[in-house]
């Protein structure tokens, strides 16, 4: 009889994962769990098949809407372009920041009334930077780097919800409005790097630029290259990690009658 | 008697008339009178062959009967097709197609009916009955089309929207919504519905729901009446053959209770509200040669998912629980559990506790149903239910379920099943209505 009621047991839940696959919105029976539930009578099913009682956790909206996020809630950076009491002014920043489509653009009110209008989420400041650097070539200047509670891609797309700190942009301010993602190529590369190099000399001669491009490896042991840019052929001596590293050389590079030599920033990824 | 009251309501304020037609103009008025005395207690019809009868066995003749269509009239529109006419203080009004639709709305206390051919502002002390002068005039309310009289009667704060007419045309537009009558082989079950369906109606005519109004509502409450909305040929033929039979008890009509589907199992161990139905222990098993006869049903087994959520807001309204503590269990997150505490003889659940986080909630009767509606607010088919958990979605509630409705008396499925299988419709009635006898009243 228990063997009975254990394989009846174990029919019922195998039809139950039947129709819950075939049939998400749970509208119909599967043919064969109508035709289980049809043959036998139903006094019989409760008996063999009710439970004493029948416990749901409803995880509640608030965890809901964590979970329904396609981020999480991290420490990292941010550029600020505005903070000022007028929602007008906050708008119209917002709104030439996200024409530019540089990163996702907040528009937040902290508790106290102050509007701002922040862009990015960045993990490391370097990241910030290299924004900022971007936005004050595209005619915004004023903008800083703020350390802010920041929105970090889930990893797998996973929906878990539970557990997840609370989002600290609730606690100091009210998130006012959300724009769409920003397309992922845009997104500043995690790897990013910057250093410093000397441009010597500009050339529309690429034979020129190559034999000088020789010159300088063998007399230095700096690294040296070539760029084109547009018609101009541009040779770049060394990759040093700070101005003060480069300005050092171009002092010896001086010495050596290249005075018309300067550094440049170079960012790679 | 009827008709010439109804003329005399036509034209209810001749200008002059001759000596010879005296003694008819005081008969009129003494008439009148008699009529005046009906508004006051604001009855749209007290002709004595509308009168509820007490006994109704004891009638010759076809009844009529007062259907409550509308129980509050906010805004209806209405319109005519035929040729109606509206007896007021001042005036009388015809109504055909041509008038158009009405709207029908509540102008402070009065009811005004109006579009651009008509305006009516008409106050509570005065009778509004809409009466046919041609026997297949019909009138359209809120896209639903019926035959006979049309009132509509101040009472209390409300205006109610009644409809009377001959009890075997409200019996065409009952069968039709309370059966399928499609198919050639529910012949039989469209019978034994058209008899149960009349005894219910008599019942209601000897024991009426608001007895100074009407007699019936038109809705699930007692039965499904909507008009002329669909006239099958099976239903005519169903009310037409079985003029004036009903089920009677010791001579009297039983309150002869029905329901889509039992699921295999009857229930008759307690008493509905306002029934002499005696409460017994026995249990009707619907079973027939090893066969459960509503098997053709398509509630005859059932599934449905029910979220935490969904049951959380059906119990705070159910039990009129804080609006600030669910809003908190909604945010927050809750644990709900559900136990079947206790079981009708049938199998049907009696008492239902519902836990939410430390607070229980004990449902019993119809709330049970409530408690579990969808999210749409469709009540759960029936009581005949277990839980259990899916293993795929154990967020949600899994019922699995049997039959549709209250499961007393006839299960109308289960007469499908019987006509389907070749009973006739007095089989079909004996084994349903085992106690009852057939009685030919009119």
């Amino acid at each position: 009889m228990f063997i009975k009621k254990l394989s009846l047991r174990f029919i019922l839940m195998a039809l139950l994962g039947v129709v819950c696959f075939s049939h998400p919105a749970f509208a119909q029976m599967s043919p064969e769990l109508k035709e289980f539930l049809s043959s036998k009578s139903f006094p019989e099913l409760i008996r063999t098949f009710e439970k004493d009682k029948v416990t749901v956790r409803a995880i509640g909206k608030r965890a809901e809407t964590i979970a329904a996020r396609d981020y999480t809630i991290g420490k990292g950076y941010r550029c600020q372009a505005f903070a000022g009491s007028q929602r007008e002014n906050a708008e119209k920043v917002a709104a030439d920041l996200r024409a530019l489509n540089l990163g996702q653009v907040y528009m937040m009110q902290t508790p106290e009334g102050l509007y701002k209008v922040q862009i990015g989420d960045f993990s490391s400041r370097v990241e910030a930077e290299y924004l900022m650097q971007k936005l004050r070539y595209a005619n915004i200047p004023g903008v800083w780097i703020v350390e802010s509670d920041i929105h970090e891609p889930k990893v797998g797309g996973g929906v878990t919800g539970t557990g997840e700190p609370a989002p600290a942009i609730n606690n100091t301010a009210n998130a006012i409005q959300q724009p769409e993602p920003e397309p992922v190529e845009l997104r500043p590369r995690p790897e990013i790097n910057i250093h410093y190099s000397i441009q010597v000399f500009a050339t529309r001669s690429h034979e020129k630029a190559l034999e000088l491009q020789k010159k300088f490896e063998t007399e230095t042991n700096q690294p040296t290259r070539i760029v084109k840019q547009e018609s101009i052929w541009k040779v770049m001596v060394g990759q040093f990690k700070s101005r003060e590293e480069a300005e050092e050389y171009i002092n010896t590079l001086a010495k050596r009658k290249f005075q018309d030599a300067w550094i440049t920033q170079v960012v790679s990824s | 008697m009827k008709n010439a009251s109804l003329k005399r309501q036509i034209y209810p304020q001749p200008k002059s008339y001759g000596p010879s037609v005296r003694g008819m103009l005081m008969s009129c008025l003494i008439f009148l009178v008699w009529s005046c005395g009906s508004t006051v207690k604001k009855t749209p019809s007290t002709q004595p062959g509308t009168t509820p009868s007490t006994t109704p066995a004891a009638s010759t003749t076809e009844p009529q009967i007062r259907a409550c269509l509308i129980d509050n009239v906010t805004r209806s529109g209405l319109s005519f097709d035929g040729n109606y006419v509206l007896v007021l203080e001042e005036a009388q009004y015809r109504f055909d197609s041509s008038i158009g639709t009405l709207s029908v709305f509540r102008s402070g206390k009065n009811l005004v009916f109006r579009n651009d051919r008509r305006y009516l502002d008409i106050a509570p002390d005065q009778l509004i009955v809409f009466r046919p002068l041609t026997k297949n005039s019909e009138f359209t309310l809120d896209n639903v089309s019926y035959r006979g009289e049309l009132s509509f009667v101040f009472d209390g704060d409300q205006v109610l929207a009644v409809n009377e007419l001959g009890l075997e045309r409200y019996l065409q537009g009952v069968v039709p919504f309370e059966i399928p009558t499609h198919q050639k082989g529910y012949t039989e079950a469209a019978f034994a519905q058209a008899v149960a369906a009349r005894t219910y109606a008599m019942h209601r005519l000897a024991n009426p729901v608001n007895a100074g109004v009407y007699d019936i509502r038109a809705d699930t409450r007692d039965q499904v009446y909507r008009g002329v909305q669909r006239l099958t040929d099976l239903a005519q033929r169903a009310v037409n053959s079985t003029r004036g039979m009903i089920l009677t008890e010791r001579g009297q009509p039983s309150p002869t209770y029905y329901h889509s589907t039992c699921g295999g199992i009857l229930e008759s161990d307690a008493m509905l509200p306002g029934s002499a139905v005696p409460a017994t222990a026995a249990v009707a098993h619907d079973l027939d040669k090893d066969e459960y006869n509503c098997r053709v049903s398509p509630f005859y087994r059932w599934v449905e998912f029910r979220d935490a959520e969904t049951i959380l807001v059906n119990l705070q309204r159910e039990f009129d629980i804080d609006s600030l503590r669910v809003e908190g269990w909604m945010n927050d997150g809750f644990t709900m559990s559900i136990e079947v505490l206790d079981r009708k003889p049938s199998s049907r659940a009696k008492t239902v506790r519902f836990r939410v986080e430390e607070q229980s909630f004990l449902a019993d009767g119809s709330r049970i149903r409530r408690s579990l509606a969808d999210e749409r607010g469709k009540l759960l088919p029936s009581d005949l239910f277990f839980i259990n958990l899916s293993p795929e979605n154990p967020d949600k509630f899994y019922i699995v379920g049997a039959g549709n409705g209250h499961g007393r008396g006839m299960c109308q499925w289960g007469a499908i099943g019987m006509s389907l299988a070749g009973r006739q419709y007095q089989s079909i009635l004996g084994f349903y209505y085992p106690d009852l006898t057939l009685a030919q009243m009119y």
